[in-house]
């Protein structure tokens, strides 16, 4: 017979050490790691939920889990539980795409709590190893967290195989954890480029729920309509590569004009075809482009040029 | 095979005391609490004793919960006598240690949303230093010294009447004055709030005493509490 | 709850639905919230070649003040301290299970992390309870192995970023427009990190001022940490108590 109440911690011998009560959270509530304990496949196949302490083991890592409650549900409730509390930072525009000289991803930078622009200068693509490169859309800490894991993934993939891992199979490391945290709350739209010697350069969009595909262009995030305004008009597989750098701070300008949860700088890198990724730029201006295109159209940029014209 | 009833915790305390209060005067801790239990809005219980004694030198007051207070000193007397057992002629455990301890017990069930709904004013003096230990726990497990602490809806009505009178050099009838007078002000103000009050002085020679439980003075024939407040406004609109 | 029925459960929240979730109420607020502010305000600055950090030493339960003089602030290695506002007895937690891994990483390598690597740490620790958060925020100061001020700010997840400084707490949307305009010079892409500690105080001193006269969870105390490289200084002065 239950009694409903989960006493059990306290018919231990040690319940009352002083040690039992602070070693207990950090075993509890703390990522092990101690990888060594969960390497084996199946650990890595399946997710291991302990719903007696209330934690899930995945991926080598042990994450404390709000005991007694499905924990979509806990996650949707969290922002009633505690003011800014789920104000995890949000709003992005971020672009990648393939033309003939490999991959041009831009980013802008900004991130926002609830109204509060919490920073202007947020880096957005996370530089996952030295032909890799990952955006970040979404739950910042999802992504950060989550691509700095892949990171770790794609080095020990290449001390076994020796070989650099392909970026299909990096991309679906990334699709694989979403899919295995599908339903608790993970919040992230990523664009994984990179580039392999066998392949070139490839740009592979993958998402919380584990959502993954090849694609040419894609952009992600609440400015990437205006985005992708921009970069359908003018997209051509033959661009230039300043073409194609051109293109990318354009459409990154233009959403940051038109949506206010983007802004900041834009950052624009360039995947080759050769095995390698170069940071082109690392802080544009926003507000300088503007005006900037703007002027290079005859316009002022004020958006008020016809006022003094109308004759009624 | 599926457990039908899910499980579930408690979402309120049922049967629970009202505010406690422990201030820290020049040669000890002067801790309050009435003897009155709640429960669904009435006095179920009319003496209860709500400050024990855990340790040689150290006593809680609690607020919240009667059933979880019962518990936790079940949990702090087996404490304390494997500090005894060892007979290693040390005291492990002094006042801020059991303080530490409740708080870990707080944070820990609150872990598991499934809380204590307690929160305890410790008192204490140290067994080696023979310092004065105040401190306080909450149901989520924050815990603080203080030179005055309160729990419950004291919180609300005697930090104005404790806030700069409690100094280092308050006498043990001062600091008994200033009790007096919270608990009055409570007894006014706070529905659940009894008028039988237990003191317990701590002294910086680990004397306890435990006190029998006094009726506050209060008046209830006041004025205006004869006379319905709007007739009286009344009678001044007319009479102007 | 077995194991069956948890996936259950699981399966039918993702084939749900429902973005409209702020109608119903959900199950965890009708029993008891596991969370709950006691804010406060953290700010810091990181200089040349030193850090100051600021705290309010108060500790408030919705308009009621629990404590005047708790610090928000602990000291982790010579260089490092943290700064958290937010929920006390979850920050109480986190300094705790900081402290410990960092005596555990002097135990296996025979010194103090950087400040670099234990900014990785505590991103990892918070984001080891994603799923059932600590309600800290924390601002991780320091100076780092080349002798710079550095500051790294998180969100109660574990997402973050170095900063040339910063502010946390109730009251950051009051002093963060005011670092932006005094210490990082507002729309300069490449700020100077400022070398004079005098200025920095007293900006810092200013805006925590300022952040006690307009924000009902900050004041009663302010606490000052230097880090240089003579190690770690601590100063308290008082701060508005109403």
């Amino acid at each position: 017979m239950d009694f409903g109440n989960d006493l059990d911690f306290l018919d231990q011998p040690e319940f009352g050490e002083p040690d039992f009560f602070t070693k207990a959270p950090i075993e509890l509530m703390g990522p092990t790691l101690g990888l060594d304990i969960h390497q084996n496949e199946a650990d890595f196949e399946e997710a291991d939920i302990n719903e007696d302490i209330g934690e899930i083991k995945s991926e080598g890592f042990c994450f404390k889990l709000a005991p007694d409650e499905c924990p979509s549900e806990f996650a949707r409730s969290l922002k009633h539980l505690g003011p800014k509390l789920a104000d995890f930072k949000h709003g992005t525009t971020t672009l990648a795409f393939e033309y003939q000289d490999g991959i041009i991803v831009a980013v802008d930078a900004r991130a926002t709590q609830g109204a509060f622009i919490a920073s202007n200068k947020v880096r957005k693509v996370i530089e996952i190893n030295e032909y890799l490169l990952g955006t970040m859309a979404g739950g910042a800490a999802d992504c950060q967290f989550w691509e700095r894991y892949l990171a770790m993934q794609c080095r020990i993939y290449e001390l076994r195989n020796s070989e650099k891992i392909s970026i299909a199979a990096a991309s679906k490391i990334l699709a694989d954890i979403c899919y295995s945290y599908r339903g608790y709350g993970l919040s992230m739209g990523t664009m994984v480029a990179g580039s392999d010697l066998k392949k070139g350069a490839q740009l592979f969009y993958v998402d919380n729920d584990a959502t993954r595909v090849r694609g040419q262009l894609f952009s992600v995030g609440s400015g990437s309509p205006f985005a992708y305004g921009v970069l359908d008009t003018n997209y051509k597989w033959d661009l230039t590569t300043e073409e194609a750098i051109a293109l990318g701070i354009r459409a990154i300008s233009s959403a940051t004009h038109k949506d206010s949860a983007s802004g900041g700088v834009v950052r624009v890198y360039h995947v080759n075809n050769q095995g390698g990724w170069t940071k082109i730029h690392d802080q544009l201006d926003v507000n300088e482009d503007h005006y900037k295109f703007e002027n290079s159209k005859g316009l002022r940029g004020d958006g008020k040029e016809g006022f003094g014209k109308l004759k009624l | 095979m599926l457990d039908p009833t899910p499980k579930t915790a408690k979402d309120h305390p049922e049967i629970s005391g009202g505010s406690t209060i422990g201030i820290k005067y020049d040669k000890g801790v002067l801790l309050a609490a009435d003897t009155h239990l709640m429960y669904a809005g009435c006095y179920w219980y009319k003496d209860a004793q709500r400050i024990h004694k855990v340790a040689d030198n150290c006593v809680i007051a609690s607020s919240g919960d009667y059933a979880d207070l019962q518990m936790l000193l079940k949990k702090l007397k087996d404490k304390n006598d494997y500090d005894i057992i060892a007979e290693d002629g040390h005291q492990h455990y002094e006042p801020k240690d059991y303080c530490k301890w409740l708080a870990n017990v707080h944070f820990n069930k609150r872990m598991r949303v499934d809380p204590y709904y307690n929160s305890h004013i410790v008192a204490g003096v140290d067994s080696k230093s023979g310092d004065k230990f105040l401190g306080t726990v909450d149901v989520h497990g924050n815990n603080f010294e203080g030179n005055y602490v309160l729990t419950g809806i004291a919180n609300y009505f005697c930090n104005a009447i404790l806030d700069g009178n409690v100094t280092d050099d308050l006498t043990l009838e001062g600091a008994r004055e200033l009790m007096t007078k919270c608990f009055t002000v409570l007894y006014y103000k706070d529905k659940s709030q009894g008028d039988k009050i237990q003191y317990v002085t701590i002294d910086t020679d680990s004397n306890v005493n435990f006190e029998d439980p006094v009726t506050l003075e209060s008046k209830w024939d006041y004025h205006f509490t004869k006379h319905l407040t709007n007739d009286h406004t009344r009678d001044v609109r007319f009479k102007n | 709850m077995s194991k069956m029925d948890f996936h259950a459960k699981l399966a039918g929240n993702i084939f749900k639905i429902d973005n409209d979730d702020t109608e119903k109420a959900p199950a965890m607020e009708r029993g008891f919230n596991p969370y709950v502010t006691n804010e406060g305000t953290v700010a810091a600055v990181a200089g040349k070649d030193f850090c100051k950090v600021v705290g309010d030493t108060r500790c408030s339960l919705g308009y009621t003040i629990l404590s005047r003089d708790l610090s928000k602030i602990t000291k982790l290695t010579d260089k490092v301290v943290v700064a958290t506002a937010g929920m006390r007895a979850d920050a109480i937690a986190l300094h705790k299970v900081l402290l410990t891994r960092i005596k555990t990483y002097k135990a296996k390598f025979h010194k103090y992390p950087d400040i670099d690597v234990i900014a990785r740490m505590l991103g990892n620790t918070l984001y080891g309870r994603r799923f059932f958060p600590y309600y800290t925020f924390n601002l991780l100061c320091g100076i780092n192995s080349e002798g710079e001020g550095a500051i790294y700010g998180y969100d109660a997840v574990g997402s973050y970023d170095r900063v040339n400084c910063g502010a946390m707490g109730s009251g950051s949307e009051l002093i963060v427009p005011i670092l932006d305009n005094q210490i990082k010079d507002h729309n300069v892409l490449e700020p100077e990190a400022p070398s004079d500690t005098e200025i920095v105080e007293n900006v810092l001193r200013d805006s925590m001022h300022a952040a006690a006269e307009r924000d009902i969870y900050t004041g009663d105390g302010l606490e000052m940490f230097t880090i240089d490289k003579d190690g770690i200084r601590f100063e308290k002065e008082p701060l508005r108590r109403d």
